[in-house]
C-alpha cells in the first residue's frame, strides 16, 4: 500500500494506492494517523484501492472517527470498485455520512 | 570466488568458506579430522547393545537421552579390524541426512584430540591413489603444522543408505532362502 | 496472523465432506429415494461451496454450485436417481477434491486437462438439469404460485441476525464481510446496520483485531441450520444470534397455544413433549459434534513418546523402591505406577480410531473395479466400529487394497461362470474386523472359486519353494502364495498384475508386527485373515537373557516357559525339537541364531511362543520376568535384521532388542526345510 499525500491550499490530499487488508493493516494505521496529524482538512482518494476487507474498512472508520474527535474535516472521495462494493453491501453510510454516498455515484 | 576453484576438490562441502574448524581424533594411531558443523556431541564409550548378525562396522546401538542411536566402528568401516576399546575411547555423535530425514549416528574413535582451524587455502584435494582408505571417504587433506591430516567426508563415511545396503547384503548371504535358491 | 490455519481447516473439512458425500452416494444406489441420504449429500456440497466462498475460491464455488443445483433437483425428486447420475456425481466429487488440492492446497490454477474434465462434467450436469426443465414445464408455474405466497407473508419471513464478531477472526484469516457477502447468496438482505462501537481510541486500536458488529434483517427460505451454518467458522469467540422469522415463531406459539387451549388430555401434551425432546436431542448431538477438537498428529505422537518415557522412568523408580524395601515408598510408587498405566492407556486411546472409515473407502474401489471388470460385486462391511491405532490404520490401506483387488480380480468368477456353478450372479466381498486377544483381526473374504491346491503346489515346486515330497497340509499350501516370487495370476491383468505380489502384502503386514494367512475352500470362497497388534507404541514384554545380552519377547506371544533339563538338552539339540507333552515343538537356539560367541550357559530354558497357528520354543539362558516396554524403532540401518523387530530402553537406561517372533519361527521352519533338502540331496547322490 502506498500513501501518497500532498498539501494544496491547506488541504491535505491523500491518495491510497494498493491493497488495504489485514495483511497490511498494522502498517497502514500509523501512516494514516500521521496524515491526519498534518492538516485540519483532508481529502482521501480511495480510487486506487485494489483489495479491501474488514480490516481495511475498520481503518477507514477509525480515520473518520478520529477526524471527528479532533474537529477536523475528512472527506472520502472517488471509491474504487472493491470499496464501493463493501460500502454498498454494509450500507456504511451511517458511519461515513451521507455526503460520502452522494459523491460515490461515479 | 577464488576459493571455489580450490574447494572444488573439497567434495560436497557446501560451506567450505565457513567450515574452518575441524575436530581431530586418533584411530589406529593415525590422525583424522571432521568438520565440527556435523558434530552434535562427544560421549564416553559405554553401555552399548550389540545387534546380532550385523557387519563388523556396526557395533550396536546406544541410548542417547531416550533415543536409540546406531554406533559405527570407524576402523571397521575403513576395512580394518574393529577398534579395541580403551579408557579413552569415545563415541562422536554426528547428524547425517538420509532419505530427507536427519539421523543421529555415533562413531567410535580411539580418542579425540583437539579442534583445529584449517583455512580453506590450506586444504589440498584428496590424492587419487595411495591413500589407505577409500578415496570417496576423503573430503580433502588439511595441512597442519606442515603435516597432512585427512579430512573425512562424513556424508560418505556415514552414509546410511550405503551401510544399510551392505548390512542387508551381509544378511542375505546367510539367508537360507537365498542359499536354497542358488 | 494465521491465514493458513483456517485454510487448512477448510481443506481437511472439505476432504471429510467429500468422503461423506461419496459414501452417501454409494449408499444411494441401493436406496435411491432416501431423503436423509439425499439431504446429507446436498449439505456436503453446500457446505463446501459456502466455505470455499469465504476463502474467495471462486473456481470451487462455481463448479460446486452446478453440482449443488443438480442435487437440489434430486432432493426435490425432479431428477431421478440412477446409476448414471450417481456415477456423474461421484466423478464430480472427485473433481471437487482435485480442485481443492490444486487451488487451495497448492495455490495453483487448474491444468488444461482439469478444465477439460470440468467442462465435460458441467455439460453432463447441466444436461440433467435442462432435461428436467423440459419435462416439467409446470415447474415455473409452481414457482410462480410459491412466490405469490411468499409476497403474502413477506413481512413474516424475515430473519433477524445479530452478529458480533470475535476480536481474533481477522487474525484467524476470516473476513466478516465475506460472511455477510455469502449470506447474501442465501436470500435477501433487507436491512443491515454495521457498527464498530467497541473500537477504542486510535492509540489503543489494534488494526488486526475485529471490532465489527452487524444487525441484519434477512429474508430467506433457507432453514435455520443452513443460516447458522454460514457462521460455523467463526462461532468460537463470536456472538451470533439468529432470530427466526415471526411466522415461524407464530407457528410454534400457535401450536403450543393450540395444545393448551383445546382442553387436550395428557397424551397429547406428551406428544408435544416428545417433539421438544427431539429438538433437545438434535441440539445435544450438535453440542457433541462440537466437542471434538482437531489435534495435529505430531502432538499426539510426542505425547505418546513422553508417556513412553514416563513408563520407562516409572519402571526404574519401581526397581529402586523395591530395592530400598521402604514400605511407604513402595506403596506410593505402586499408586504412581497404576496412574502411569492409566495415563498410558488413555494416551494410546487418543490415537485409536475405528477402522470403518478405511473400510468405507473400499465401497468406491469395489464400485469402480467391478465396473472395470464387468462383474457385479457387492461389498459387505462389518465390524466398522473396531478401533485400532491410527499409525496402523495409515499403513494397512495399501495391503488391504491389494487384497480387495485381488479378490475381485482372481477370487470372484465372472457372472457366467458363477451361474454355471449354481451361484448367484452377484459376487460378494466381505470386509470384517474384530478384536481378539490384544490383536485386531481384519478379514477380506470373497465367495469366489477358491484357490486351486494342486496348481499352487505345482507352481511352488517349479519355483523351488518346496520339495516334491514335502508333506504339506492344504492350509500350508494356500499360504505359499505369500512366499516371495510367487504369483497366482496366470495372465497378468492390469489390476493385480502390477509386479506386486502377495509377498509384499505379507512384508507390509509383518512390518506392522502382524501376520497374514489365507484359508480357502474350492468353489466356496477365500478368506484372508490379517492379525495386527492394536498399537505399535507399547507392548508388554518378557525379558530373557542370552549370553549376557538381554532380549524382549512380546508377552502376548509367550505361551509358557519350561526348563530344559540336561537329558532333553542333548536330545533336543540333536533332533532340533522338543517333545512337549507329546507335541513336537521346533526349537530355536537364540545363541546360534544370533551367531554369538561365548560359553554355553549352565542352564537353559525354553520359552514357548506361538504365532497364528505356529508354535516354537526359543532356547535362552535366563528368564527375567515381565516388563512393560515402549517400542523404539531401530531405523533404516537395521531395516532387514532377521529376528529383531525393534528395541526398547530398560529402567537402567540399557537398550535391549525386541525379538521378532514370527520371523524367528519362519527362520526355524526354513532351516528345517534346508536340512530336509540337503538330506534328500545326499540321498539322491548316494543312490
Amino acid at each position: 500500500m502506498d500513501v501518497q499525500a500532498k498539501m494544496k491550499n491547506g488541504i491535505c490530499k491523500v491518495r491510497l494506492v494498493g491493497d488495504m487488508t489485514i495483511y497490511n493493516a498494522a502498517d497502514m494505521k500509523p501512516q494514516l494517523m500521521k496524515q491526519l496529524g498534518r492538516a485540519t482538512e483532508l481529502d482521501v482518494d480511495l480510487s486506487g484501492i485494489l483489495e479491501f476487507d474488514s480490516a481495511g474498512l475498520q481503518l477507514l472508520i477509525l480515520l473518520k472517527r478520529e477526524a471527528m474527535h479532533q474537529n477536523k474535516v475528512l472527506r472520502f472521495q472517488a471509491y474504487s470498485e472493491v470499496v464501493m462494493e463493501v460500502l454498498t453491501m454494509t450500507r456504511a453510510d451511517t458511519i461515513f455520512g451521507d455526503s460520502v454516498m452522494l459523491s460515490s455515484g461515479i | 570466488m577464488g576459493a571455489l576453484v580450490k574447494s572444488g576438490a573439497v567434495q560436497s562441502m557446501d560451506n567450505a568458506e565457513e567450515q574452518q574448524q575441524y575436530l581431530t581424533f586418533l584411530l589406529g594411531g593415525e590422525m583424522f579430522s571432521i568438520g565440527i558443523l556435523n558434530i552434535k556431541e562427544i560421549i564416553e564409550y559405554g553401555s552399548l547393545t550389540a545387534v546380532p548378525m550385523m557387519p563388523d562396522f556396526i557395533r550396536g546401538v546406544i541410548n542417547l537421552r531416550g533415543a536409540v542411536v546406531p554406533v559405527i566402528d570407524l576402523a571397521a568401516r575403513f576395512g580394518r579390524n574393529q577398534s579395541s576399546i580403551t579408557r579413552r575411547s569415545c563415541i562422536v555423535i554426528i547428524e547425517v541426512e538420509a532419505k530427507g530425514d536427519r539421523h543421529d549416528v555415533g562413531m567410535v574413535v580411539d580418542s579425540v584430540s583437539e579442534v583445529l582451524e584449517i583455512l580453506a587455502s590450506e586444504i589440498e584435494p584428496p590424492p587419487n591413489f595411495g591413500a589407505k582408505i577409500r578415496a570417496d571417504f576423503i573430503a580433502g587433506m588439511g595441512k597442519v603444522n606442515g603435516k597432512f591430516v585427512i579430512i573425512l567426508n562424513v556424508d560418505r563415511v556415514l552414509s546410511i543408505e550405503e551401510m544399510a545396503i551392505i548390512s542387508n547384503g551381509g544378511i542375505q548371504n546367510i539367508d537360507p532362502e537365498r542359499a536354497l535358491a542358488t | 496472523m494465521n491465514l493458513d490455519k483456517a485454510l487448512q481447516t477448510f481443506i481437511i473439512e472439505s476432504h471429510d465432506l467429500l468422503q461423506d458425500m461419496e459414501s452417501s452416494l454409494l449408499r444411494l444406489e441401493s436406496a435411491p429415494n432416501d431423503p436423509d441420504i439425499l439431504g446429507a449429500i446436498f449439505r456436503a456440497a453446500h457446505t463446501i461451496k459456502g466455505s470455499a466462498g469465504m476463502f474467495g475460491l471462486d473456481l470451487i464455488v462455481n463448479f460446486t454450485h452446478v453440482v449443488e443445483s443438480v442435487l437440489d433437483k434430486l432432493r426435490d425428486g425432479k431428477i431421478v436417481v440412477n446409476g448414471e447420475v450417481v456415477e456423474l456425481l461421484l466423478k464430480s466429487g472427485d473433481y471437487i477434491g482435485n480442485l481443492v488440492t490444486v487451488v487451495a492446497v497448492n495455490g495453483e490454477i487448474p491444468t488444461a486437462e482439469m478444465i477439460a474434465v470440468e467442462s465435460e462434467l458441467s455439460l453432463r450436469l447441466s444436461s440433467l438439469f435442462n432435461h428436467d426443465n423440459n419435462s416439467l414445464s409446470s415447474a415455473s408455474e409452481q414457482d410462480g404460485v410459491r412466490s405469490a405466497e411468499l409476497d403474502d407473508s413477506a413481512q413474516m419471513d424475515v430473519w433477524h441476525l445479530s452478529l458480533l464478531f470475535g476480536s481474533s477472526v481477522l487474525r484467524d484469516g476470516m473476513d466478516p464481510l465475506s460472511f455477510v457477502r455469502y449470506l447474501g447468496t442465501l436470500g435477501e438482505i433487507v436491512n443491515i446496520t454495521m457498527s464498530a462501537d467497541t473500537m477504542p481510541k486510535s492509540e489503543y486500536m489494534d488494526p488486526e483485531a475485529c471490532y465489527l458488529e452487524f444487525e441484519i434483517d434477512f429474508r430467506s427460505e433457507a432453514d435455520e441450520e443452513t443460516i447458522a451454518g454460514v457462521f460455523d467458522f467463526v462461532r468460537e469467540g463470536s456472538v451470533i444470534n439468529i432470530v427466526p422469522p415471526r411466522k415461524k415463531i407464530n407457528e410454534d406459539i400457535s401450536i403450543i397455544n393450540h395444545a393448551y387451549e383445546s382442553d387436550q388430555r395428557f397424551d397429547d401434551v406428551q406428544v408435544m413433549d416428545g417433539g421438544l425432546e427431539k429438538r433437545h436431542q438434535t441440539k445435544d448431538r450438535k453440542v457433541q459434534e462440537n466437542r471434538y477438537i482437531r489435534v495435529h498428529a505430531d502432538k499426539l505422537d510426542s505425547l505418546i513418546n513422553l508417556v513412553g518415557e514416563l513408563v520407562i522412568a516409572g519402571a526404574s523408580t519401581n526397581l529402586l523402591a523395591a530395592r530400598s524395601g521402604n514400605p511407604l515408598l513402595l506403596e506410593s510408587t505402586s499408586v504412581v505406577s497404576s496412574l502411569v498405566e492409566d495415563i498410558r492407556d488413555s494416551a494410546l486411546q487418543l490415537r485409536m480410531v475405528p477402522i470403518g472409515e478405511t473400510f468405507n473407502r473400499f465401497q468406491r474401489v469395489v464400485h469402480d473395479v467391478s465396473q472395470e471388470l464387468g462383474k457385479d460385486i457387492e461389498l459387505v462391511i462389518s465390524g466398522a466400529e473396531t478401533e485400532l491405532d491410527k499409525t496402523v490404520i495409515d499403513k494397512i490401506g495399501d495391503p488391504l487394497m491389494h487384497l480387495v483387488r485381488n479378490a475381485m480380480d482372481h477370487g470372484i468368477e465372472s457372472a457366467e461362470l458363477r451361474i454355471a456353478s449354481g451361484k448367484p450372479a452377484k459376487g460378494m466381498l466381505y470386509l470384517n474386523a474384530y478384536h481378539d486377544a490384544g490383536n485386531i483381526v481384519i478379514e477380506v473374504a470373497d465367495d469366489g472359486s477358491g484357490l486351486n491346491c494342486e496348481r499352487l503346489l505345482k507352481k511352488a515346486i517349479e519355483r523351488g519353494l518346496v520339495t516334491v515330497n514335502a508333506n504339506l497340509s492344504d492350509h500350508e499350501i494356500y499360504n505359499l502364495i505369500f512366499e516371495p516370487g510367487f504369483s497366482t495370476a496366470e495372465k497378468l491383468s492390469n489390476l493385480s498384475g502390477r509386479g506386486v505380489g502377495m509377498d509384499v502384502v505379507r512384508r507390509n503386514i509383518e512390518a506392522l508386527r502382524g501376520t497374514v494367512e489365507l484359508d480357502s475352500e474350492p468353489g466356496v470362497g477365500t478368506t484372508v485373515r490379517i492379525r495386527l497388534p492394536l498399537t505399535l507404541a507399547i507392548i508388554d514384554g518378557f525379558l530373557v537373557g542370552v549370553n549376557h545380552a538381554t532380549y524382549v519377547i512380546p508377552l502376548d506371544m509367550v505361551t509358557e516357559c519350561v526348563e530344559l533339563d540336561v537329558r532333553e538338552r542333548q536330545a533336543g539339540r540333536q533332533r532340533g525339537y522338543l517333545n512337549l507333552r507329546g507335541v513336537v515343538l521346533p526349537l530355536v537356539w537364540l545363541r546360534e541364531q544370533f551367531d554369538m560367541m561365548g560359553e554355553e550357559a549352565r542352564r537353559e530354558n525354553v520359552v514357548v511362543v506361538h504365532y497364528g497357528v505356529h508354535q516354537a520354543g526359543l532356547v535362552v539362558d535366563d528368564l527375567m520376568g515381565e516388563f512393560q516396554t515402549v517400542i523404539k524403532p531401530l531405523g533404516h540401518l537395521f531395516g532387514n535384521v532377521k529376528g529383531i523387530s525393534g528395541s526398547t530402553i530398560l529402567g537402567s537406561g540399557e537398550v535391549v532388542l525386541i525379538l521378532d517372533v514370527p520371523s524367528l519361527i519362519q527362520h526355524a521352519v526354513e532351516r528345517e526345510n534346508i536340512t530336509v533338502v540337503t538330506e534328500q540331496n545326499r540321498f539322491l547322490t548316494t543312490t
